[in-house]
C-alpha cells in the first residue's frame, strides 16, 4: 500500500538537478593559488605537526592512499615528499562566495550545501528552455575555468533529484560530468555498493544487508512496505524508496537552532585555568556569531573530551537570555563545575541554544542591568568589527590571542549568506 | 625542503591597473636587492582585519612562491611570505 502516493515507477521526467562538487577543495584551491604546487601531493591539515591530520588532500595525494583523516605522520610515511600546509579559511570562503556568483548568474534556485558543494534546481529556470542541462554544465566548467581559476576543477552530476544530482557527481572524479535518469538508473546503480551512496554508510549497510540487500539495485528492488515497516521501521523507508527512483524528499531547509564552537586542544590539560581561557575563547567567538545574526540564546550546552577518549556534556536551560559574551561564558563555566571528576581535557566545544530573533525588541521603560550590558556587548562589537577580531577583549583572555584560529566548518552552511553579502559589499 | 619565510616588509611594487580585473596587478618586485618578475599569479582575494580591506596575491616567479598583501588603506605593498625552491 502507498503512504503518500503511489510510485511505483521511476522518476520519467528529465533530470532538473544540478549538483556541483568542488574536487578536493581545499588542497585544489591551494593549488590554484601556488602554480608551483600542481600536480603534486598536497595536504591541508589541522596543525603541520606530526599529530595533525589531513583535511584535505590534492587528487594526486589521494593516488598514493592519503584522504581526509589520515595523519600526518602516516602521509609522510605514503609520501614523504607530501606538502603539508595550514588551512587559509579566508581563501576557501572567497572561492565560494565567487563560485555562488557565478552560479547565480543561472538560477537563483540555488542552494550551497556547504563549503565545496552546491545544488541548483533548473526546474523553474528559462535559461533550460534554449539550451540542454548538459550544455549549461560544459558552460559551467569553462567559466570556472576562466572567471575563478584554471586549476579549480568541479564534477557535475545532473538527476531528477537532489540524491540522484549527488550520485551522478560522484561517479567519476576529477572533473566529471554525469546524468543520471529514467534511462539509465538501473543501469548506474549496478555500477556502485550500498556504501556508494550518499546517506548510507557502514552502520545501515549492515541494517539493509540483515534483509536481504545487498546492492543498490536490490535496494531499489525492495517494496516500499518492506523498507518502512522492516528495514527502517520509520517515514525514512518511504524516503528511501523515493529518493532512490528520483523523486524529491530532500529539500528541506531546517533553520539555525544553535551557534556553537569547539577547540582540539594539543596536549590535553587538566588545568582550570587555561580551560577556562579556552572557554571564555569559544564564549567571544559564539557570541559574537549569535549577535551578528541577530539572536537571543535560552539554553547552554558544554561537551567535553578527555584524554582516555570518554566523552562528557550537559546541557542547561537558561532563565535570563543569553547575548554577551559575559552570560554565555558564565553558563559554561557553571556547566564546567557540575563535572564529576576534573580530568584532562583534550578537546571542548561550547553552543547556546533556545535561539530567539532580537527584533522585535522588547524595550524597557527603566535600564536594567541586562539591557546596559547588551549595549556594552554591541559597542565591543561593533570596536572589534572596525578594528580587526579581538581587539578589545576580556582580561581572561589577554596573552592568548592566536589560541583558538580560524576554521572552516564542515557541511554547515548556514554562515555562507552573511560571508556571501560580505563579498558582495567589498565589490560594490 | 621547502622554506616558507614569514616576512611582511614593505616592498617597492611595479604594477599594472587593467580594467575589469581587479584594482592591480602586481607585474614586479623588490625584496633585499633583488627582483622579481611575476610569471604567474594563481589567485588573488580580498580579506578584511576590522575596517581595513586588504588584496591578497598569491604566485611565482617559477622557482618562487611569494603572498603580497596591498593595503587599500595606505595603498602600500607588503610582502607577507616567500617560500624558496619547489616544495619538496
Amino acid at each position: 500500500m502507498g503512504y503518500l502516493a503511489k510510485l511505483d515507477e521511476v522518476n520519467q521526467e528529465e533530470p532538473q538537478m544540478m549538483h556541483i562538487d568542488l574536487n578536493s577543495a581545499f588542497a585544489t584551491i591551494e593549488q590554484q593559488a601556488n602554480p608551483l604546487l600542481r600536480g603534486r601531493a598536497v595536504g591541508v591539515c589541522s596543525y603541520t605537526t606530526p599529530g595533525g591530520i589531513i583535511l584535505a588532500a590534492s587528487y594526486e595525494a589521494k593516488a598514493l592512499g592519503i584522504k581526509t583523516g589520515t595523519p600526518n605522520w602516516l602521509a609522510r610515511e605514503l609520501c614523504p615528499d607530501i606538502f603539508l600546509m595550514m588551512p587559509d579559511p579566508d581563501k576557501y570562503f572567497y572561492v565560494n562566495s565567487r563560485l555562488y556568483r557565478l552560479l547565480y548568474s543561472y538560477t537563483s534556485d540555488l542552494v550551497p550545501l556547504s563549503i565545496d558543494e552546491f545544488v541548483i534546481d533548473f526546474s523553474t529556470s528559462r535559461k533550460v528552455r534554449y539550451k540542454s542541462l548538459k550544455s549549461i554544465a560544459i558552460e559551467i566548467k569553462r567559466r570556472i575555468h576562466y572567471e575563478i581559476g584554471d586549476w579549480i576543477r568541479v564534477n557535475i552530476g545532473i538527476g531528477s533529484n537532489r540524491f540522484l544530482a549527488k550520485t551522478a557527481a560522484s561517479l567519476h572524479k576529477p572533473n566529471g560530468l554525469d546524468v543520471i535518469s529514467s534511462r539509465n538508473l538501473t543501469q548506474v546503480y549496478s555500477t556502485l555498493k550500498l556504501t556508494d551512496l550518499c546517506g548510507i554508510n557502514h552502520r545501515f549497510e549492515a541494517r539493509l544487508n540483515v534483509n536481504g540487500i545487498y546492492t543498490p539495485v536490490d535496494f531499489l528492488n525492495a517494496t516500499e512496505e518492506k523498507l518502512h515497516k522492516k528495514v527502517f521501521k520509520s517515514i525514512e523507508g518511504y524516503r528511501w524508496y523515493q529518493r532512490l527512483r528520483g523523486y524529491e524528499v530532500d529539500c528541506i531547509e531546517y533553520g539555525r537552532k544553535s551557534f556553537g564552537n569547539d577547540f582540539a586542544i594539543y596536549k590535553a590539560t587538566s588545568d582550570k585555568q587555561e580551560l577556562s581561557q579556552l572557554m571564555m575563547k569559544l564564549s567571544e567567538k559564539t557570541g559574537r556569531r549569535l549577535r551578528k545574526n541577530g539572536y537571543f540564546a535560552r539554553g547552554a550546552h558544554l561537551w567535553l573530551l578527555y584524554d582516555d577518549h570518554s566523552y562528557w556534556h550537559k546541557s542547561k536551560k537558561t532563565r535570563q537570555v543569553l547575548y554577551s559574551t559575559n552570560d554565555i561564558y558564565l553558563a559554561m563555566q557553571q556547566i564546567f563545575n557540575q563535572q564529576p571528576e576534573f580530568r584532562a581535557v583534550s578537546k571542548l566545544g561550547v553552543s547556546v541554544y533556545g535561539l530567539e530573533s532580537t527584533t522585535p525588541e522588547q524595550l524597557e521603560i527603566f535600564d536594567t542591568v541586562a539591557t546596559k550590558q547588551r549595549r556594552v556587548s554591541n559597542a565591543i562589537d561593533n570596536v572589534n568589527d572596525r578594528y580587526g577580531e579581538f581587539t578589545i577583549v576580556p582580561a581572561i583572555m589577554m596573552q592568548m590571542e592566536d589560541k583558538i584560529i580560524k576554521r572552516v566548518p564542515f557541511g554547515a552552511s548556514k554562515d555562507l549568506a552573511n560571508i556571501y553579502k560580505q563579498y558582495q559589499n567589498e565589490y560594490q | 625542503m621547502t622554506m616558507i619565510e614569514q616576512v611582511n616588509d614593505k616592498i617597492d611594487v611595479l604594477s599594472l591597473s587593467r580594467k575589469g580585473q581587479g584594482i592591480v596587478v602586481p607585474l614586479r618586485f623588490s625584496w633585499k636587492n633583488k627582483i622579481y618578475n611575476i610569471k604567474k599569479l594563481g589567485l588573488t582575494h580580498p580579506i578584511r582585519e576590522g575596517r581595513v580591506l586588504y588584496h591578497i596575491f598569491e604566485g611565482t616567479d617559477g622557482n618562487t612562491f611569494f603572498r603580497l598583501k596591498y593595503d587599500t588603506e595606505n595603498l602600500q605593498w607588503l610582502l607577507e611570505s616567500i617560500t624558496d625552491g619547489l616544495p619538496s
